[in-house]
């Protein structure tokens, strides 16, 4: 059976890292990806942020699912924001020419560095996020939300619920294997359509019910009779995660620096190739 | 049994097995060696085991719900692996351990009805056969019910309903007595002894030997993916070593019979129950 959680078990840094440095970093991350519309700072962004994710899962960083997640989404972005993005009006020259789609009109250069930037934003912090969802075991995930403030019963809700997608996924294959020996045809995607309705009403059923006993069992064993229960794997701040903490704020205060200074770096306005995109923003004007 | 010689037969297994991949490179988990069986019809064999030894396993294989590795496993001289999952459903049912995971009609007529029009039958012969089915399995007045709402013991009989209602010539039962009161397993066993007379070939796995030695013709236990015996429930029962290698603990009436005849060799090998048990140790004059 496949597992479904995201967690990848290793012992890197990243993986001994504070749950709440991780965190830390997305916050960073975020933040100075939003502040910047310039491809430079935010590839730079993408970049260490896909460092991080090999140092932590080595080549299982290229193969993940947000990974392929974010793979999918550069071919939406770029192509979609290229041919609709409304900023376009130079179009773009590909070998000497240019694309035109009917209904949409001429890929232009615009479109493209807008759906560039859109996409290294989101990417970098889908990447980050990344990070911190392979090396977090649950249990830390949660002792670190609750760390960061977050309510115990929240916490626990969201622990649980992530621990039960694996049970369910299994619970879902037993369904539909019931559904199958009963004749449920599979032959067209009509009749996959068809089929959901036997499949789902059992999986709600028996979760529910499955919710039912957990709660029952929970206040069985005293649940909830205390919000600041102790914790089962406590962490403490190590020289590491400060130091880990110490680099994500400097970066957050350098990228504001700069930002101060130069403004957002957005180029929309001098550019009217692609190449001029990748000259103006590595290479400087 | 003696007569199966005579008997045709409905499926056969040939040197099946089935290995579960894990992850890529390693070896997965060899969950069936090399099995060869046959089944014959209008008989009840039961598929006794400790959890892990493979039964499932095997049953998954008649409709197809698991491929073979390697092997092959015939039904009416045709190949399952071949064959379609809804395609052999009306050959071979399959009743679930949980009733739970199959139900999910607003009624107990609609969850008969499903099955039925899935072979695309015309709605006056599926309208004759639910009713049929109803009557046959004493679910008429709880028809409109919703299934959900019904006692374990009736969704079970629910969900065989179901399953036979599309006239399968081989029915496995998954653990049919788990959760089930005395009445609910008597129910059960006379259903399928009902069913085995209209022809049916009937195979249970279950842990429940009590159950096992009652109702079934025929025992095969397996062991880590291995048959290692076939044959009736009192061979199977009064033979310890395979006993102990199963890790199963025969019904109490075999267990005394067999420590009588560790003492006594003329203590005969026969299909037991309490009432017997007592006549016959009555007649050695060990029960005053």
């Amino acid at each position: 059976m496949k597992d479904i959680s995201l967690y990848i078990p290793g012992n890197s840094f990243f993986h001994r890292c504070d749950c709440r440095v991780k965190l830390l970093f997305i916050a960073v991350y975020t933040v100075i990806a939003y502040m910047f519309f310039t491809p430079s700072v935010l590839a730079f962004l993408f970049v260490t942020a896909m460092v991080f994710n090999v140092i932590a899962i080595g080549s299982k960083a290229f193969t993940h699912l947000m990974t392929k997640m974010v793979v999918i989404m550069m071919f939406f972005l770029i192509i979609i924001h290229g041919f609709v993005n409304p900023v376009g009006v130079t179009p773009a020259t590909v070998y000497g020419h240019t694309i035109t789609l009917p209904f949409f009109g001429k890929y232009t250069v615009e479109g493209f560095y807008m759906g560039l930037v859109n996409w290294l934003r989101l990417s970098s912090v889908i990447l980050i996020a990344e990070l911190f969802v392979t090396t977090t075991s649950p249990a830390e995930m949660m002792s670190g939300f609750h760390k960061i403030g977050l309510p115990y019963n929240f916490c626990f809700m969201l622990s649980a619920s992530l621990q039960l997608i694996p049970i369910s996924t299994r619970e879902a294959n037993i369904i539909a294997s019931a559904q199958r020996a009963r004749g449920l045809s599979e032959k067209t995607l009509v009749d996959r359509f068809k089929g959901l309705v036997p499949m789902f009403v059992p999986l709600v059923v028996s979760s529910l019910g499955r919710m039912e006993t957990m709660s029952m069992a929970l206040e069985s064993r005293a649940f909830g009779n205390t919000t600041k229960p102790t914790e089962l794997r406590d962490s403490h701040f190590k020289k590491s995660d400060f130091a880990a903490a110490a680099l994500a704020i400097v970066m957050l205060f350098a990228f504001a620096g700069i930002r101060a200074v130069y403004g957002s770096l957005d180029i929309v306005n001098q550019i009217s190739s692609i190449r001029d995109i990748f000259a103006l923003s590595f290479i400087g004007r | 049994m003696s007569n199966s010689a005579e008997k045709k037969v409905i499926a056969k297994v040939i040197n099946l097995e089935h290995v579960y991949p894990v992850a890529k490179g390693s070896e997965g988990i060899h969950a069936l060696k090399h099995v060869n069986l046959e089944f014959y019809e209008q008989e009840i064999t039961a598929i006794i085991g400790q959890n892990g030894s493979g039964k499932t396993t095997l049953s998954k294989h008649f409709n197809g719900l698991l491929r073979p590795t390697s092997g092959q496993v015939i039904i009416n001289g045709r190949d399952v692996a071949k064959r379609r999952v809804s395609e052999m459903a009306k050959e071979v049912g399959y009743v679930f351990q949980n009733p739970n995971y199959q139900l999910f009609c607003a009624t107990v007529r609609e969850e008969i009805r499903f099955g039925l029009k899935n072979l695309k039958l015309k709605e006056s012969e599926i309208k004759e056969k639910t009713v049929e089915i109803l009557d046959e399995f004493g679910l008429r007045s709880i028809a409109g019910k919703q299934p959900v709402s019904l006692g374990m013991g009736t969704k079970k009989v629910v969900a065989l309903a179901s399953v036979c209602a599309m006239d399968p010539e081989i029915l496995f039962l998954d653990e049919p007595t788990t959760g089930q009161d005395q009445r609910g397993k008597t129910r059960l066993g006379n259903l399928a002894l009902q069913m085995k007379e209209a022809g049916r070939t009937i195979m249970i796995i279950s842990h429940d030997m009590e159950f096992v030695a009652r109702y079934a013709d025929r025992v095969v236990v397996m062991t880590k993916g291995e048959v290692i015996m076939d044959g009736t429930p009192e061979e199977v029962f009064s033979n310890e070593e395979v006993m102990e290698r199963a890790m199963i603990k025969p019904p109490q009436t075999y267990a005394i019979a067999n420590h009588i005849r560790d003492k006594d060799d003329s203590f005969p090998c026969v299909r037991l129950d309490a009432d017997l048990t007592a006549k016959l140790l009555t007649e050695k004059g060990l029960l005053k």
